[in-house]
């Protein structure tokens, strides 16, 4: 009984380790603004979309298996939401139901009850599996309603809690038992629990024995002693009856866990849609095919931050290996860079993207290399620890991977530091690796556009005429200057020194 | 029947191994630490004794590598590891047995140790003999195992336990738990114990497949509680016999354990911790070898050498270890080290000084390639932490114990100085070192000096005899320390960076497949 919501043929792991360096793709792409609106102040949620964000999918037709669900759960989302709180509901029933450690008899009464809690919990997913489910059509929705309606059915339900009824052990307990270690008695087996009916044979025979022990009945520790004892005899069935119930548990975790990533991109998907943002499915291609085309692709942990639209980007760099940015101070090209990691990100967990068209290879990870606001001294400590982070990378870079380069290898004069640039961003493009890079290093850019014209992509932050800049990203070949004077001159008023 | 010891060789009286005294300069070259760490690791507080032993005698330190050798074998690590844990476990179950109450149990644990006892010995003999135990030390150990193994007194013994056993694992019974009283019975073969199994079928459906097992069972605790007692008096009554033949088992066998079985384990821990506490350190990378070791050659030869005890709290920490080189042939005979502060250089003493005591216990060393001389004692002088009565005194204390090391060392002798002499002025302390080298230099012992005065190593430098090192810091953000006789040639900076961190072009295409 898995849910298989967001993998067709296994389970989401919620808890998987995240991959090295994912501190530094949430830092620099905002991430955590990305799930604290999916989210809606629900932790969990918060965490579940972390989860499926940085682990990111890169065979196509898995991601079109969890596109198909989310299609079904942004047709259904009532429906969705409901499923989701019952889980929810069962799951945190057994967070409240406190485990004892320790008495096996205790904990064996704790994991009956238990289930007789979650007998409640699985009639109602009955009920509204049979409500709903003509309304879903993805492959994973009509599999697990499917499964709903044969596993759990009503003939199913008694029988569990027919055998929920004997394990009171009401009239005493019968087992088989062998010497172990030190004489003690090991490998109990236990016999079905004598009932209120005839009682068999073996019943009989023990009760003719003679052969008994009966504690004196004095002193506390005798009293102790005897529930130790019974609690030996009856921890393996504690043990098999505790493990059951966290079975139950385990499948309503997994439930409200797989549609809790589902609730969040509704979540979402509300916001967008009521700052009148448009979202798309994107297309996703195999890694290395070198797609990538969107249309109005905007960022939208920007669009929530100021909880108002944004401006999207055009971008055809369909078989280009190095998008390079370059332009004014302020004209949006960090945030660009950002709408590029986000989305590709997003459509690899399966969710829609921010833009009106978005199609893209799905890359063999998404790295960033963004320049450090406290590294803006020229000391020479700062250019080994950019190389130090870029090395990290590289240990985890694939050809098809995707490297986001912010300003990089800046803390070093502009000669050095497009040195290193060619150096190394010209190696990994040329390994297949895709890089889009903001930067300010124009040797670098002069260069890259020479040595291969035909795999770079060179986008500017483009200005109007009379020195209003637009926050479109215009094809555009690289200028020397960052527009740092006309910043100066709206902030002055005045006219600034040389950029 | 006698087992000869792995630690001394055949033929040799067995050194006291026990309350061995530690040498002087045991602290200031954290040789304690090390010491401990490797007790540790053996799991025997006692080995530090082992570790305070070093010898001259170049076939004794043979023995001993060949045995390490021998060792770095898992599969005749891991048997000796079996064998150590084993007969430890042994031998505090016994314990536990001697201050047990209730005969019926008691003389069941003390069966159950017979029989694991002879199980130990006979596995050790077997599996190394199987995983090919060629090691001198170690092939006697394994004959002379495997002859108290198949000697009839172990197998007579083993029989006779086997067979009460048996008898005992056939005592099957079926009881009833109800209010304040367990009944007992034999056991009915007829009757269907299986009601877990359907509990467990009936949740089925919700498994899925990767959960582990039933969760694992605690072993039973020595000793029986009164109901426990209780249930097997019972057991007794149902059958009689076996329990008695039980009794008289014990009775006949109290003192099963022989001491030279012991005496190995520990023997064979002093090999196993000294090799797991190198382990960590190896799995990072750093170099261990076996050293040529000469009671007579004073050269010596170093590769990729560093200090054991810092070594083992950085790797623990996951920071780098520097490896330096270090030579001293034909005359050279002292070294005298400088540089900056925080540039490692007393850790390149203490690196130093470990070579010459852990290449004498017939250990595997630090370092890639080894050669070393075996002396006939170390002395060291570092600086102690300031003693209450003022400068004088202690410039004073330190010629003091400069004196001392010379009355006391010889041509065969070691000596290692540290930051002497930092209390008095620079002209003083160059006047004193000056002469202090001239007195080592005649001596012809070794040495290695950390000095400050840069000059010290001029004079002996025109006689052949002195050899300098510098400490140098290499550039970047995690500090490096090399010894290196002669300051490294600069190179463009920048390139040098993208270089170290493995991202030029050719480096970028083998890292990335």
């Amino acid at each position: 009984m898995r849910p298989r919501l967001m993998f067709a043929d296994g389970d989401f792991d919620s808890r998987a380790p995240e991959p090295p360096l994912a501190g530094e793709l949430v830092e620099d792409l905002h991430l955590e603004t990305l799930w604290a609106g999916m989210a809606r102040g629900d932790g969990r949620l918060f965490a579940l979309a972390r989860a499926a964000t940085l682990a990111p999918l890169t065979d196509p037709a898995a991601i079109a298996y969890r596109q198909e669900a989310l299609g079904d759960c942004l047709r259904n989302a009532p429906a969705v939401r409901a499923l989701h709180a019952l889980a929810d509901e069962a799951v945190t029933a057994e967070e409240k139901t406190i485990r004892v450690a320790g008495s096996p008899e205790a904990l064996l009464n704790r994991s009956r009850r238990l289930l007789e809690l979650f007998c409640g919990h699985l009639r109602g997913l009955g009920g509204l599996a049979s409500r709903h489910a003509r309304d879903f059509h993805s492959a994973g929705f009509t599999r697990l309603f499917q499964l709903i309606r044969t596993e759990l059915d009503e003939e199913y339900l008694r029988s569990v809690e027919a055998l929920l009824g004997g394990l009171d052990f009401e009239h005493g307990i019968i087992a088989g038992a062998r010497l172990g270690e030190g004489n003690k008695s090991v490998d109990f087996r236990l016999h079905e629990p004598p009932g209120k009916g005839r009682a068999s044979s073996l019943h009989r025979r023990l009760k003719k024995s003679g052969l008994s022990y009966a504690i004196p009945g004095r002193y506390e520790e005798d009293w102790r002693a005897l529930a130790m004892f019974r609690g030996s005899v009856l921890a393996p069935v504690a043990d098999a009856v505790t493990r059951s119930a966290d079975h139950v548990r385990d499948f309503f975790r997994a439930l409200r866990d797989e549609l809790g990533f589902y609730v969040g991109c509704l979540n979402l998907a509300e916001t967008l849609s009521r700052l009148g943002l448009p979202v798309c499915l994107p297309e996703p291609h195999p890694a290395g095919a070198g797609v990538f085309t969107a249309r109005g692709l905007y960022e939208p942990c920007l669009a929530l931050r100021l909880d108002a639209a944004v401006e999207g980007n055009d971008v055809d760099a369909d078989g280009i290996g190095l998008i390079s940015v370059t332009g004014a101070n302020r004209g949006g090209k960090s945030t660009f860079l950002r709408s590029v990691g986000v989305a590709h990100l997003m459509m690899q967990c399966g969710m829609f993207t921010c833009a009106g068209r978005f199609a893209a290879s799905a890359p063999e990870g998404v790295f960033t290399h963004f320049k450090r606001e406290e590294d803006r001294s020229m000391s020479s400590g700062k250019l080994d620890e950019e190389l130090s982070r870029m090395s990290a990378i590289v240990d985890r870079l694939r050809p098809g991977s995707l490297v986001l380069c912010n300003e990089s290898f800046m803390s070093t004069n502009e000669r050095e530091g497009s040195d290193v640039s060619v150096e190394v961003v010209g190696a990994l493009t040329g390994l297949g690796v895709r890089v889009v890079s903001v930067t300010h290093l124009y040797g670098f850019a002069r260069r890259m556009r020479e040595e291969r014209p035909d795999g770079c992509l060179f986008l500017t932050a483009g200005r109007e005429a009379g020195g209003e800049r637009t926050f479109r990203l215009q094809p555009g070949i690289p200028s020397p200057t960052a527009h740092a004077g006309d910043l100066y001159a709206r902030i002055f008023g005045e006219s600034g020194g040389s950029s | 029947m006698a087992i000869r010891s792995i630690l001394f060789g055949p033929g040799r009286p067995s050194a006291e191994t026990e309350g061995v005294a530690e040498p002087e300069y045991f602290q200031d070259l954290n040789l304690d630490r090390i010491a401990e760490a490797v007790a540790k690791a053996g799991e025997d507080p006692g080995l530090v004794s082992c570790l305070r032993l070093p010898s001259r005698d170049v076939r004794l330190i043979g023995f001993r590598q060949e045995i390490f050798r021998n060792l770095e074998d898992p599969r005749v690590r891991e048997a000796a590891e079996r064998f150590t844990a084993a007969n430890a476990r042994i031998r505090r179950r016994l314990e536990l047995v001697g201050r047990m109450k209730h005969p019926p149990q008691a003389n069941r644990w003390f069966l159950d140790l017979v029989l694991e006892h002879a199980a130990v010995v006979t596995a050790l003999a077997e599996e190394l003999e199987e995983a090919g135990a060629t090691a001198p030390g170690l092939k006697a150990l394994c004959d002379d195992m495997a002859a108290y193994a198949r000697g009839d007194s172990l197998t007579r013994l083993r029989d006779q336990a086997r067979d009460l056993r048996d008898r005992l694992e056939k005592t099957r019974y079926d009881l009833l738990l109800r209010g304040d009283k367990v009944t007992l019975a034999r056991h009915d073969p007829e009757a269907r114990f299986d009601y877990i199994e359907r509990v467990l079928a009936t949740f089925e459906r919700f498994r899925t497949g990767t959960e582990e097992g039933p969760s694992p069972v605690r072993p039973p605790e020595p000793g029986l509680d009164r109901v426990e007692a209780g249930v097997l008096d019972l057991v007794v009554e149902l059958f009689p016999d076996v329990f008695r033949d039980l009794a008289a088992f014990r009775a006949a066998n109290g003192e099963f354990l022989p001491a030279d079985v012991v005496r190995a384990e520990r023997e064979l821990r002093f090999y196993l911790g000294y090799l797991a506490h190198l382990a960590p350190l190896r799995e990072a990378g750093l170099p261990v070898c076996y050293p040529v070791v000469s009671a007579t050659d004073k050269t010596l030869l170093a590769r990729d050498v560093f200090d054991l005890a810092l070594a083992a709290e950085r790797v623990r920490r996951g920071e780098p270890v520097v490896v330096n080189d270090v030579e001293l042939s034909g005359a050279e005979r002292v070294i005298v080290v400088s540089g900056p502060n925080q540039g490692g250089k007393t850790t390149f003493s203490r690196a130093f000084g470990q070579l010459y005591h852990l290449a004498a216990l017939g250990c595997p060393v630090p370092g890639s390639e080894v050669r070393v001389f075996l002396p006939d004692r170390i002395f060291t002088h570092y600086e102690r932490a300031e003693s209450l009565e003022g400068l004088t005194s202690k410039l004073e204390d330190e010629l003091l114990r400069a004196r001392a090391i010379l009355d006391r060392a010889t041509s065969g002798s070691v000596i290692i100085l540290n930051e002497i002499f930092t209390s008095t002025t620079a002209d003083d302390a160059r006047a004193l070192s000056e002469s202090l080298l001239a007195s080592v230099s005649r001596l012809d012992a070794l040495c290695l000096w950390v000095s400050f005065v840069d000059e010290l190593s001029e004079a002996g430098l025109e006689a052949g005899s002195v050899v300098s090192m510098v400490g140098t810091v290499e550039a970047g953000e995690a500090r490096t320390y090399k010894m290196v006789r002669r300051p490294p040639d600069g190179r463009a900076y920048a390139r040098t960076l993208v270089e170290r961190h493995g991202l030029t072009r050719a480096r970028l295409a083998e890292r990335i497949l």
